[in-house]
């Protein structure tokens, strides 16, 4: 091995990828090893800056991470704002595990299209994905084989292929991040069909437009408050905007029916959650969703339905999009009430705590109201030629549906 | 009945291994189960391997045999049932590539050795699938055998002699040789989804090479960059370098895992109108597949199947609109006027998604008549139209004669139902044999 750690320490390679990629020419910087002492950073930087405003093309940062862990890749030295850079990825060759990120740009402000890939070991997760969520990045972490992996085969290949290690060390790498193209695009596609098919089935009744939608938002508030991890939050955000999809297999006639349900019309509404559960069953959820969906109308007590569940046995997810659900419902417009003010409903959940709901996610929801503001509906006032109303509303605690008693 | 039970998945179909052998596999398992007897015969041989002077050298194979047999264990689920095992891959190219390894005589690492230990990793890493009930994969092993048999044969006579040349020449080489293994990989898997599905060979191949070449890229630069690597480092650095390649394999896991739960979202939801009572069980799933088995007929390729899938699921969802569902939900015996209504409702719900409006319109032309009508309908949507016709009036029945008077009526009206289309939906209704994707 002819690259020592020594050496290592003073490679900074910052190259135009997909130049690089389509034949070598034109590697900016290349294996210039620059030494620490002639302000590495800053001709780093400059360099960056000369390579963006020639192009807009992706760029890549090798850079090693000093003695506390840290990368600092300082953008401000070249003065180049966030949104100069279109696509960056960093690739951190050293022995010192890269703990923290720190990106530094002149405009304090990052682009809100800004896009990047983040080698990082463990350590960094945390950090990287507090800059990935809060700049709206897609991320791909990889540990620590991956990120000094990198760095060691570049300075290994270079006495044997030349400049070519460089361009053919990116070629997976480039793979990966058309492949995390492909998977974020796919994702966007997919969040948006979904809420294009609720919106469809949520069309039937006036009064429940967006219902979905919001108690999602509400199920995923509470699943954060209470620290779920993301994959969980992301089942629990699809398992609120589904919970009701089982409610297209109540015959309109029981919704819109006025008067007292007899036994057998409640017995079909207490059968939504399982005609729910019906239709997305094969969905390649966590099993988790599908018991949120399934469950929501249980209550702590017992009283519940479909299956009368008390305690504990409820599915955490349930307990979650039961609150979410009759907060919305109450917060919302029906046909035989006005919505309820925020402070009136928080006060029907409190009241429920221990009966109805699980008071911890109630205390939960509430703590997160205080954090995150909650969209309300829009005033609805339903068009004259309208057909379709829901006049009893089963998620409403306030108003329990009637029911004749033989 | 426990939330459990209720919320177990069903058991997918599976059909008995032995039910799923055909001739083209045959041919391909034989052909690997050849040249892997071969190598082990002559291995067993030929005495050059071990002999008093030189004991046979174990760590080569032995370090690349457990990296394929690694890779084989990590494979990967790519769109459309598809598998890969890149990692195994870039471990048996690499072998069958190896230039030189420092302490180590490159010459006793000949070709059949290269096929032995790349068919004993594959089998060692396939054990775990095994044994957690998945698919064995033998298919897919037998492919990636072949494709390395054949660059290794080519090129281990060859490697002692580049060793003292320019890497330039080496390099030309291998990035031809790992293309060729590419592609035998390619044509073999393209071959055998053509056989499985009812493609015409010429789309298959085009539908495996647009999925297969970024991962065929990711795994063709790490064959080289390993190649190279191991030639100054040895054999020690073998698992770092399957670093960019991990990463590009998860970012691909995500990727088809994603696509997956997507077709079966659209799937589940396209149900909303059964539940509803709008059409009768099983038609939006009945009338994909119908419409899928005609568009591979007529030659479409994967990203228009796709969108064709996505649009026979969801062509009844405008019934959504209508107050009361159609008696039967058969929208072949309303009028004209409440079918293109229903195909714009169905259209204008797809649309506000905002990333599927080639689906809202094939949707939205299903309810033009094949030909007559300015402008004319996309195939998809002529597809659509007759499934959905043949299903409305057959269902979910198997009877042949049920289905020869349905057929008999889209015949009848050509100016309804393109011909070529009835045709391609009378071969497939005279099929009629479950697929096996």
């Amino acid at each position: 091995m002819s690259a020592s750690w020594s050496e290592l320490d003073r490679l900074w390679i910052i190259t135009q990828a997909p130049q690089a990629l389509g034949g070598g020419h034109e590697v900016i910087g290349a294996g210039q090893r620059l030494s620490k002492a002639c302000e590495g950073i800053a001709r780093a930087a400059d360099q960056a800056r000369h390579a963006i405003e020639h192009s807009g093309k992706p760029l890549l940062v090798c850079a090693e991470s000093n003695e506390h862990g840290a990368v600092v890749v300082d953008f401000s030295v070249g003065h180049i704002a966030a949104k100069d850079i279109p696509k960056f990825i960093l690739i951190s060759a050293s022995n010192v595990r890269v703990r923290w990120l720190v990106l530094k740009f002149d405009a304090a402000e990052f682009g809100a299209s800004h896009d990047a890939l983040l080698l990082l070991d463990r350590h960094s997760r945390a950090a990287a994905r507090q800059i990935a969520t809060s700049r709206d990045l897609p991320i791909l972490l990889a540990y620590d084989i991956g990120f000094a992996g990198l760095g060691l085969v570049i300075v290994a290949l270079w006495p044997v292929i030349d400049a070519f290690a460089a361009a053919i060390v990116l070629v997976p790498l480039y793979v990966a991040r058309w492949a995390m193209g492909q998977f974020a695009e796919q994702q966007r596609a997919y969040a948006a069909t979904m809420n294009a098919l609720c919106q469809a089935v949520e069309t039937k009744d006036f009064y429940t437009r967006g219902h979905g939608d919001r108690v999602s938002r509400g199920a995923v508030m509470i699943a954060r408050q209470i620290r779920m991890n993301s994959d969980r939050t992301e089942a629990i955000r699809f398992a609120g905007m589904l919970h009701d999809v089982g409610k297209l297999g109540v015959p309109t006639q029981v919704l819109q029916k006025t008067g007292a349900l007899t036994e057998d019309e409640y017995a079909a509404i207490q059968l939504h959650p399982m005609r729910g559960l019906e239709i997305v069953r094969e969905i390649g959820f966590l099993y988790e969703a599908l018991n949120g969906i399934m469950h929501h109308h249980e209550r702590i007590d017992g009283c519940g339905y479909p299956m009368g569940l008390a305690g504990h046995e409820i599915p955490e997810f349930a307990r979650v999009i039961a609150v979410a659900d009759a907060f919305d419902s109450m917060t919302s417009t029906r046909s035989y009430r006005e919505a309820k003010s925020i402070e009136q409903a928080i006060d029907e959940l409190r009241r429920g705590a221990g009966s109805q709901f699980d008071p911890l996610v109630v205390e939960a929801f509430i703590a997160a109201l205080d954090v995150t503001e909650w969209i309300l509906p829009g005033p609805a006032t339903a068009p004259a030629d309208l057909t379709v109303v829901t006049v009893q509303d089963h998620d409403d605690p306030t108003a329990p549906l009637q029911v004749v008693i033989p | 009945m426990t939330g459990s039970t209720m919320a177990g998945r069903p058991a997918p179909e599976r059909i008995a291994y032995w039910q799923a052998l055909d001739s083209g596999r045959l041919l391909l398992m034989a052909a690997a189960a050849t040249l892997v007897i071969a190598a082990f015969a002559a291995i067993a041989v030929d005495g050059h391997l071990h002999s008093a002077h030189h004991p046979f050298d174990w760590a080569p194979p032995l370090v690349f045999g457990g990296f394929i047999a690694f890779g084989e264990l990590l494979r990967l689920a790519l769109p459309g049932g598809r598998e890969a095992a890149p990692i195994a891959m870039v471990g048996a190219m690499s072998y069958a590539l190896l230039l030189a390894l420092p302490g180590h005589e490159i010459g006793r690492q000949s070709a059949l050795l290269v096929i032995a230990v790349a068919a004993i990793g594959m089998t060692v890493g396939a054990l775990p699938h095994i044994a957690a009930g998945r698919p064995a994969g033998v298919t897919g092993i037998c492919a990636r055998i072949v494709a390395v048999a054949c660059v290794a044969a080519i090129f281990r006579p060859l490697a002692s002699d580049f060793v003292h040349r320019p890497w330039e020449l080496a390099f030309s080489i291998m990035v031809l040789l790992v293309f060729l293994g590419w592609l035998i990989d390619t044509v073999i898997a393209a071959l055998i989804r053509a056989d499985d599905v009812g493609a015409r060979f010429g789309v298959a191949m085009l539908d495996e090479i647009r999925l297969q070449w970024p991962l065929g890229l990711a795994v063709g630069a790490s064959v080289i960059i390993t190649v190279f690597s191991t030639k100054t480092l040895g054999l020690g650095v073998l698992g770092v370098f399957a670093g960019p390649l991990l990463v590009t394999q998860v970012a691909f896991r995500r990727y088809a895992g994603i696509r997956a739960t997507y077709l079966q979202t659209v799937r589940s939801l396209a149900r909303v109108t059964e539940v509803a009572g709008y059409v009768e069980t099983g038609h939006s799933r009945r009338v994909s597949r119908l419409a899928v088995s005609v568009g591979r007929g007529l030659g479409m390729a994967e990203p228009d199947l796709l969108a064709l899938e996505y649009a026979a699921l969801m062509h009844d969802i405008g019934q959504l609109s209508l107050p009361d569902p159609i008696p039967g939900g058969a929208t072949v015996l309303v009028s004209a006027a409440d079918q293109d209504r229903i195909a714009a409702d169905g259209a204008d719900v797809i649309r506000e998604a905002g990333v599927l409006d080639h689906v809202a319109d094939l949707v939205r032309c299903q309810s033009w008549p094949a030909h007559g009508h300015d402008p004319a309908p996309p195939l998809g949507s002529m597809i659509i139209r007759a499934a959905n016709a043949f299903d409305d009036m057959v269902g979910g029945s198997t009877d042949r004669d049920r289905s020869a008077a349905a057929l008999d009526h889209l015949r009848f009206d050509p100016r309804e139902y393109d011909g070529r289309v009835v045709e391609a939906l009378a071969e497939v209704a005279g099929r009629r044999v479950p697929s096996r994707l």
